[in-house]
Order: C-alpha cells, then structure tokens, then sequence
C-alpha cells in the first residue's frame, strides 16, 4: 500500500508545501502562522498612507531596507528566538538576501522558482498589493517609499530563515531541505502518521495511539500502527463511497438488489465513472447555468437587421414599436447615451417605455481615457479604464468670475491668478499647480485634510467648477510658469528678509528670476536695495534654485506637465467621432442628446468605489460626461466632424448628466451653458427622468426585498433614505447578477426586459466594414466587462477565499485596505453583503455570456489578430456568441471550435430520458 | 539546521558569510529580481481601494483552460472554484437551470468518459450511470472528501460486503445543504 498524492510529503515539499508548511504538519510547530503575523505587522506600518498615528521612519530607503533597519533592533523578535540581526549582517540588499535564505535552507536552485510562487501566494492580498505598487510608478506613496516583490520575498525570507532556525535550536534536528528530504524518505510512515496527527486528518478513535506511538519513537511499532491504521483509513473511504453509490442508485430509482444483481465489471466501471465524473462537476454545474441563460436570452432577442440592408440615416430603428401615436419628427426624439454598465439597463428600458427616447450603450469614460485634477484635491485621478494609460490632464477650476466664454490666456492667467490669492492661505487651486509643478504639497500640508475621507464626493456646496480642456499655448505656458516663478521669489523674499510685495519693483522680481535661472549674473538691484551682503545674496539666490524650484531643469520638467494639459480640437474631434461611430450614432442627431455617466452614494463604505463606474477606473463618470458633452458642443469639433461625415446639426445640444446608481435619480449639469430656448426643454426631459428612475427603484426595491412598497413614489423615497443611511451595509446590490455583454443594436434587446444583468455596448456592425470599431469594443469594454464578471464569479463561489467576507468584520487598514480584525490578510474581492442573500449566492456564478452581432468571418478575423481576446474566448474564460446578421445563424464557440447553436436541441447530446435508463436496469 | 554551520551550501554561492557581503554580481541580482517577478505573475493586482478596480482574481492564469485554472488556483489560493453542489440545486430549484440542460450535459460527459475508456463493457451502463449521476447532482449533497482514493474494487468489495451492510448510517440526501471546503 501506497501513501497516496496528498500524504506523500516528499513529492509536495517545493511544489504545495514550504519547508516550514511541512515541519508544522510533521512537528506540530506554527511557523506558517506566526510568519504572517511578523510579516504584516512589518507591512501594516511600512504602507501606512496617513491612518496611524506613528509614521515608521526610513521609509523612503525601500520596503526592504526600511525594515530591515527597525528589524534589526527589534527587541520582540529577539525574544522570540530570531537572531534577525545577524542574518541582515549576512548579506546586502533584497536580491543578495534572497539568494543567501534560499542557500542557507539548502534548496535546491531548480526548486527555486516554485519555492517563490508558494511564498508569495501565502498572503496573496499583500502580496498582491505589494505587486500592484511595484508598477505603479505614479502612485505617490509608491514614488515617496518605495516596494516591490522582491522587497516582499527578501522580508519573507528572512523572517522564515529566523524562525526555521529557532525551531531547529528546539527541535534539535536539522530542518535544511537536503535534511528533510533525506528523513521524509527514511522514515515514510513516520511521516504519513505524523502529518495526520497534526494536520486534523487523524482518524479520532486513533489519535491516542499514534501520538504515543510516535512519542515512544520505535519503529516496529510505527510501522504495525501505520499498516493498521492505513488500512482502515481506506476501507472506511471505501465503505463511505459504497454507501454513496448505493444511495445514488436508490435516488435514481434502483433498489439494493438490483444495483448488486449488476455484473462485477459494470459495477466497477459504474464506480470509476462516478468518481471520474465528479472532478468535472463543477464544470457541469456552470455550463448548465450558462446554457441555460443563453437559450433564455436567445428566445427573445431580435428583430434582426435583414442581409443587405443600408443603416439607416437615423437609428430611429431602435425604439420599440409605437403603435397609435403619430411619430414625431425625428429631431423631437432624445437620445440619450449610457454606459455600459448593467445597472443602466433597468433606466434605458423605463425611460424607452416613456416613449421618444432612443438610448446607446458605450463605456462610460465616453471614450475619453484622461487623468483628472480636481479642484481641491492635490494628485491626480486616471478616469479611464484600468488598462488604458491616459496621456491628457484636465484641471477643474473655481468659477472666479460669472463669465461665460474664457479666452485660454484668461484661464491659464486665472490659474496664476488663484495661486496669488491663495498661496498662504486656503489651498484651493494651487494643489493642482502644486502636482503639475512638481511641489510636495500632498505629504506636507495638504494630506491629512485631503486623506480624511475616503474619496471626494460631488457634494453640493462645493462652488461650481469648469473644466480646462484645451491646450494651452507655448507663450501661454511660458507666461504662466514665468508668473509662478515670480510668485516663488515674492515669497521667498518674504521668508528670507520680511521684505513684502510692496517694496519690490516689478524689474527687481524679473531680474532676480533670471540670475536664478542663469540667465544673468552679478548683483542684483534687490540686494543693492535692501543692503543684502554678496555672501548672502548668493544663499538666497541658491534657495531660490533649489527650494523654491526656480531653475531651468524644473521649468522644463513644469513645461513639459503643461504640455500635457488638454486636448487639441483634433484631437476632440476624433475621440467624439469614434465614439459615436461606435456606438451607431452617425446622423439623425435629435436636439437633446442626454450624455450620462454613473456613481453611487452610500455613505461610510469602503467598497463604495466598487460601485462607481469601472471605465472611469472606479469613480464617478460625470467628469467624462461633461468633458464629452463640452467637445461635442464645440463649433469647432463640429466642423471637423463634418469631414470626417458626421454632421451635428446646430441646434443639437449634448447635455451632460450623472445617474445615481443608489437612487436611480439623474441629475443635469451644466445648463448655465445653455442657451434660453434649450433650457425650457429641460423641464419635460427632467420630469422623464424622474419617472424613469421612481420605476427603477421600485424595480430595486423589489430585488432588495423592501418591505411596505406599494408604489415608484414610495419607492423613490426608500432608496433615497438607505443611500443617506450609514448603517445601511447593503444601499445597493452594484453589478451583483450580471450574466451577460450585449455587443449590437438596441433594437436587438429592446423589447426584452433583461433585469439589469447586461452589460449592452451599441454597435452597427454595418458602419464598421474593416473591424476597427469592433476591436476597440472587444480589447477595451469587453475586458473590463469580463474583470466585473469574474470578480464576482469568484467572490460569489468562494466568500472566504476569494472574496472579503463580512464587511462586519472588516477593519480599514492604511487607508488603502482592509482587513478581518486586528491582522490578516488584505481582503481581496467583493464582501458577503453584496454577494450573498440570506447565506446563499445572490449573484449567479457563470461566465460573462458575450453576444456580438456581426458577420462570424468579421468576428473570427478580429479574434484571429487580438491576442488577449482571443485567450479569454479560446480559454472560456467568456462564453462568445456571435448572431450572424448575414447567414442568421448563431454561434457558440465551445470545446475549441464554433457550432451553430440549434435552438430546439438544448445542449449538445440529445436529453437523457431517466426514466428509460432506470427501467432497463430493472429489466 | 545549524546556522553556525556555514559549510555546506551558503560556501557554494558567491554569498559571502561574515559581515555586509561584498555585494552579489549584478548578473546574477538581475536573475534573481527577474525569478521573482516571474514567480509572482499568478498574483492579482490589489489596487487601492480608494478606486476599487474588478479585476479577475486568476488573472495570472488565464493562459490556462478555465477548469485546469480553477484547479491550479485551488492550489495556489487554497480556495474553491465551484459553488458547493446544494447551492447550485438551488438554481436548479429556482428555475435558473434547465432540467434539460443539466441532464444532456451530462450526458456528453458521460459518452466522452465511456469512449475514453475504449466504450462500455455492458449496454445497460451508459442509461445507467447517466440516471445515477443525475440522481448524485439533483438529489444528494456534497460530503466532505476523503484523502485516501480508494480504487473501485475496494469501493465495491465494500459494496458486496453483507457485513457493512446492516450498520451502514442512511445516507444523507439533499435537504441539508453543507458546506464542505
């Protein structure tokens, strides 16, 4: 007899199990657990982002050295045993450290590599931070103090190294891998009875006897208790599988008697199945859910486009059929673009059965990927997908003065002239020249009042702001970094010698800027003026340079960030026409197009940027909206747009407008920008809205299981009550149940009510000959889309593993993270509370069932160049259905090939008839 | 271990043992930074969670079939890839899974299996393993797995065996959903 794959230590050391996982389970030792401990701990204040009071000094050196430098003096380490002082004498730097542990243990080099994997997935929310920041280079607290992996390892090696040879002191055995391995092979069955005594897998009625008889140490009596043991151990599975079997073949109708009455060889290969069966059971389970959703979804999807036919000027194609009332003119009809995100469903769909609306489906950064400084908040925010790497800066600033059109000189001269107003004293504006400018302002003064709620909200006091979107000139930026450096000198004069901006002259500014920049040199009238010594003038012109930054590396380091501010029109005009190229939306403009980003609202909760917009990288997604709304609105754009074939007519106005996902309510913004005629429309479109959204709550209500709901009314005013309500755990159930990604026309879903579980993308695939539209569908919406799916998948099969958890036990950690209690690890994935419903799966773990209407050659061509596509279809990582407009036919691509999926026929095989099978037994 | 014990594998590295080492060659530093990176492409990201991002948590094994990646994620995470069996009777309970789905899936199993096994020594098995395998999934819940895998001529001798028999304790069938990790 043979120990089987799970008791045999010797192949598992490396590969499943560390060196210290198989001395706990062979010597009772708890080195696993209490490396964890010291390793968090060590990482709780090195991550620190301003939650704890005490800040670990020499963070700044790295992960590693930092706390190798605490470490070493660490008193608690020493009393537990662990000489880490002398293993950090040993060697210098992270990757000499690893190299010196992996050594000293006596791992083979070969074994290296899995012996890192295992390591780094012990703690794998940490670890997984750690990672995250090692490539995050524009993260400030990663650029302040640095961390990688190899940061991570080496504070993991070093901690293990310690404790390894503490337990080697106690154990008075050699615990080095050539050691281990040697015993494990020596004495098998010893360790087979050991790893069951201290593992828990010991059979109770002999757990006395092996922990005698492993303390007595003899091995004849090892060796009679191991054949014993084994050998009941393995009968009593046996039997347990025997009663299962029976009992199977009793559910299915078949007594005792018959299933005995069965051939031997039946009887084995009956057994073999099941068992065989049963490692792909959950695969079974999930292509049923998912075959399921699919011949649902499939019933009732259509009309479909007629082979042939031209996209017709206006999509007015996509409303539901409006049998009695006479269709107005299609310039009265408002369409209003959406993103993606399934929550937007149930609103689309309300505010469709209102009539005259025409709604699309697009990712809701509106194609606009870009990095945000908004106005009071010192960093900038990437309000694009995760996997877009924005390359335009857009600043919000204060409505100083109730103009309406600004030049760009005036709002480039209005940033310097903010920072003259507010150098001193509120830090408005000057955060966001403090982070284009290179300033510390974040850590220093600005981090405890900008840190001290987890995330700026759109409140309502906050005074109305503008967006900054165009470039700005060269002489402009120039202008405006020269006044910044004249403001540097006005303080630092101050600073210096008391000397306030009255006494100075204009010139006397000027040319003290210039010999800071080298562009002169000898003394300056402003130290003849106030008597300054030589010695003394050159201190001051030195601070200049280098504390107050007025030199020429830092003004083209600042020109350069400038640079970055804004888009060209061309640039407008090409984002606004792809996106509405993309989504179908190409003539037939009405006067209102409603652009519509999403967020939430619920109050103290840590998950609440889970529940914003995932193409605006978690966050609200009206700065996109608006910032699309100002680019379409531009003559300028406009008349670009029109050659490239895209005429909006003038009296077309795009409106921009958040939709609360908490309380179904959408709000307008800026209609001040809105002439009078237009604004009166806004009446009815906002009374629409309001309909719309009081159906959805009630909808929401419904799926919450509110009680004491009779109405939308009472229903708008429920969901608005929880989003206000702290205590509430639960304000909204995000994108929990999501199945589906619908990539074609509204007309294809518009008359299915798909419970906001899709994800819908607008697409004419007859605007798209080449694939080009398609492709930015599939490497951008569809992959985050698939994130969603799976985030969810995984936190809904396994809470503990993959996801958070309780948010009961959660505790907020660095204010970057949580926990479950005082120590664990980072809480990776979405908590109980919005995945479970009374202890059951709320959410319905399948794949992300993606639906693209398109020719399958278009399809399959573009699969065929898109890598990462490609591996998540061909993996099955997303179900890919393709409705082929040209053939009608539909396609699963399943098992590694495409097959047509045949509506009468579920599933592959024919249906089993249980009953025949059942009765031919008996027979 | 020893740790005084310098002889034996630290002496074959360029590691030196006394005091700050003179330094690792920065070829072989570089080899060492890239192993790690490497060994932790399997992490998922953990990203802030002032802006939470959904990300899949077996990102870094997507280059794998998803059933072999739930398995090497089982592995690695020590964490489940699958609802426990009542859960998904549940949604079969609910409406969620067609009964028809379920029972053809299967079924393709099943035929898939038997010709694996060069195709079923008696006629009967096919309908037979295909009602008793649906009977597992519809109608028992999941038991806890042992580690020792019995092969099936020890299952069945169990099976055959009067004694074991009369004490067998009633197996436990669905009502009492459980969950086993």
């Amino acid at each position: 007899m043979t120990a089987s794959r799970q008791t045999d230590l010797a192949a598992r050391l490396g590969r499943d199990l560390t060196l210290y996982d198989a001395i706990d389970q062979l010597f009772g030792t708890r080195i696993g657990e209490t490396l964890n401990e010291l390793l968090i701990k060590g990482l709780m204040d090195f991550c620190d982002e301003g939650q704890s009071i005490w800040r670990m000094p020499g963070r700044r050196q790295g992960l590693f050295r930092g706390w190798s430098r605490i470490a070493r003096r660490n008193r608690r380490l020493r009393l537990r045993g662990m000489d880490v002082g002398a293993i950090l004498e040993a060697a210098d730097g992270p990757e000499a450290m690893i190299d010196l542990v992996m050594s000293r243990l006596g791992i083979p080099e070969d074994h290296w590599m899995d012996a890192c994997t295992l390591e780094l997935t012990k703690l794998h929310g940490w670890a997984g931070f750690v990672r995250w920041r090692g490539q995050s280079r524009r993260y400030y607290w990663q650029e302040r103090n640095p961390a990688d992996l190899v940061d991570f390892l080496a504070i993991r090696l070093v901690l293990a190294l310690a404790l390894l040879e503490d337990a080697a002191r106690r154990l008075r055995r050699d615990l080095r891998w050539p050691a281990l391995q040697a015993y494990l092979q020596a004495h098998p069955r010893e360790c087979v009875l050991r790893r069951e005594l201290n593992a828990g897998t010991v059979l109770p009625d002999y757990a006395h006897r092996v922990e005698l008889a492993l303390e007595r140490g003899d091995p004849a009596r090892i060796d009679a208790l191991y054949l014993e043991y084994e050998r009941i151990k393995l009968r009593r599975e046996a039997c347990t599988r025997a009663h299962r079997i029976a009992a199977m073949a009793e559910c299915a109708g078949i007594s005792r008697a018959d299933l005995l009455a069965l051939p031997d060889d039946t009887l084995l290969q009956l057994i073999d199945g099941v068992y065989a069966f049963k490692r792909g059971e959950g695969m079974v389970w999930t292509e049923a859910l998912e075959r399921s959703y699919i011949a649902g979804l499939l019933a009732h999807i259509g009309p479909r486009v007629v082979p042939g036919s031209e996209p017709r000027a206006a999509p007015t194609e996509t409303r539901p059929p409006a049998p009695d009332a006479a269709a107005p003119r299609p310039s009265d009809r408002i369409q209003a673009l959406f993103c993606i995100d399934v929550r937007s469903e149930r609103l689309r769909r309300q505010l469709e059965a209102l009539g005259d609306y025409d709604s699309f489906g697009i990712a809701g950064f509106f194609g606009v990927p870009l990095s945000f400084i908004e106005f009071g908040k010192g960093h900038e925010t990437d309000l694009c997908p995760a996997v877009v790497q924005p390359r335009n800066v857009v600043l919000e600033m204060p409505h100083t003065h109730a103009q309406h059109r600004h030049s760009l000189y005036e709002l480039a001269h209005e940033v310097v002239h903010d920072l003259k107003n507010t150098v001193l004293a509120p830090y408005v504006t000057v955060e966001a020249v403090g982070v284009l400018f290179g300033f510390d302002m974040l850590g220093k003064t600005f981090a405890p009042r900008a840190y001290n709620t987890w995330r700026a909200r759109l409140e309502s006091d906050k005074p109305p702001a503008r967006l900054l979107i165009d470039k700005i000139s060269q002489e402009d930026a120039e202008e405006l970094i020269a006044n910044l450096q004249d403001e540097m000198i006005l303080r630092a004069a101050e600073r210096h010698f008391g000397i306030k901006r009255e006494a100075l002259t204009s010139p006397m500014i000027r040319e003290l800027r210039e010999t800071a920049l080298g562009q002169r040199s000898g003394p300056t009238a402003f130290a003849r003026r106030f008597d300054v010594e030589p010695a003394a003038e050159a201190v001051f012109i030195r601070s200049l340079q280098l504390e107050y930054r007025v030199n020429p590396d830092q003004a083209r380091i600042q020109l350069e960030h400038l640079a970055k501010i804004g888009f060209r029109y061309t640039r407008q005009a090409q984002l606004v026409g792809t996106a509405l190229r993309a989504i179908g939306l190409t003539g037939g403009f009405g006067r209102t197009v409603l652009v519509v980003g999403h967020g939430s609202s619920s109050e103290n909760n840590p998950y609440e940027s889970a529940l914003d917009c995932g193409a605006c990288g978690g966050n609200h997604g009206l700065i996109n909206a608006r910032i699309f709304a100002i680019m379409a609105n531009r003559r300028e754009v406009r008349a670009l747009l029109a050659e490239q074939g895209i005429q909006i007519p003038e009296e077309t106005w795009f409106i921009p407008a958040l939709h609360n996902t908490t309380t179904d309510e959408v709000v307008l913004y800026d209609l001040e920008q809105l002439p009078p005629a237009v604004l009166t429309r806004m009446g009815r479109i906002r009374e629409d809205l309001t309909a719309a959204g009081r159906l959805c709550a009630l909808e929401r209500c419904q799926a919450l299981g509110e009680p004491g709901i009779d109405g939308p009314e009472a229903a708008a005013r429920r969901v608005k009550r929880n989003a206000l309500d702290w205590t509430q755990v639960r304000p909204e159930w995000g994108l929990s149940k999501n199945a589906s990604f619908v990539i074609g026309r509204r007309a294809l879903t518009a008359a299915l009510d798909l419970d906001g579980r899709a994800f819908l993308h607008s697409y004419d695939y007859r605007l798209d000959p080449d694939g080009r539209l398609l492709e930015v569908i599939l490497t951008g919406p569809l992959i985050v889309a698939q994130w969603i799916n799976l985030e969810h998948y995984f936190s809904v099969v396994d809470n503990e593993g993959f996801g958070s958890g309780s948010k009961v036990f959660h505790n907020v950690i660095g204010r970057f993270g949580v926990m479950t209690g005082n120590l664990s690890d980072l809480r990776t994935g979405l908590p109980a509370q919005t995945m479970l419903r009374d202890g059951h799966p709320y959410h319905t773990p399948l794949r992300l069932i993606t639906l693209i209407e398109a020719p399958l050659a278009l399809v399959q061509g573009l699969l065929g160049r898109l890598y990462k596509p490609r591996e998540l279809v061909h993996n099955g990582w997303i179900r890919l259905l393709v409705l082929d407009p040209e053939s009608g036919l539909t396609h699963l691509y399943e098992h590694g090939q495409w097959q047509v999926w045949d509506a009468g026929a579920p599933g592959r095989a024919a249906g089993v008839d249980c009953g025949q099978a059942c009765a031919g037994v008996r027979s | 271990m020893n740790p005084d014990d310098r002889s034996s594998a630290a002496a074959a590295t360029a590691v030196g043992t006394n005091g700050p080492a003179a330094g690792l060659p920065l070829g072989r530093r570089l080899r060492i930074r890239s192993m790690v990176n490497v060994a932790g492409e399997v992490l998922p990201f953990f990203w802030p969670m002032r802006s939470f991002i959904h990300h899949n948590p077996l990102h870094g094994l997507e280059h794998l079939p998803f059933e072999q990646a739930v398995q090497e994620a089982a592995r690695l995470f020590h964490a489940r890839g699958w609802l426990p069996r009542p859960e998904y009777q549940r949604f079969l309970a609910a409406g969620e899974i067609d009964p028809a789905q379920l029972e053809a899936l299967i079924g393709a199993r099943v035929d898939a299996w038997l010709a694996a096994q060069g195709n079923a020594a008696d006629p009967a098995l096919p309908g037979l393993l295909r009602a008793i395998l649906a009977a597992m999934l519809t109608r028992m819940d999941q038991p806890a797995p042992g580690d020792r895998e019995p092969c099936a001529e020890e299952v069945l001798a169990c099976l055959r065996d009067p004694d074991t028999a009369p004490a067998m304790p009633p197996a436990r069938t669905n009502g009492q959903p459980r969950h086993d990790r």
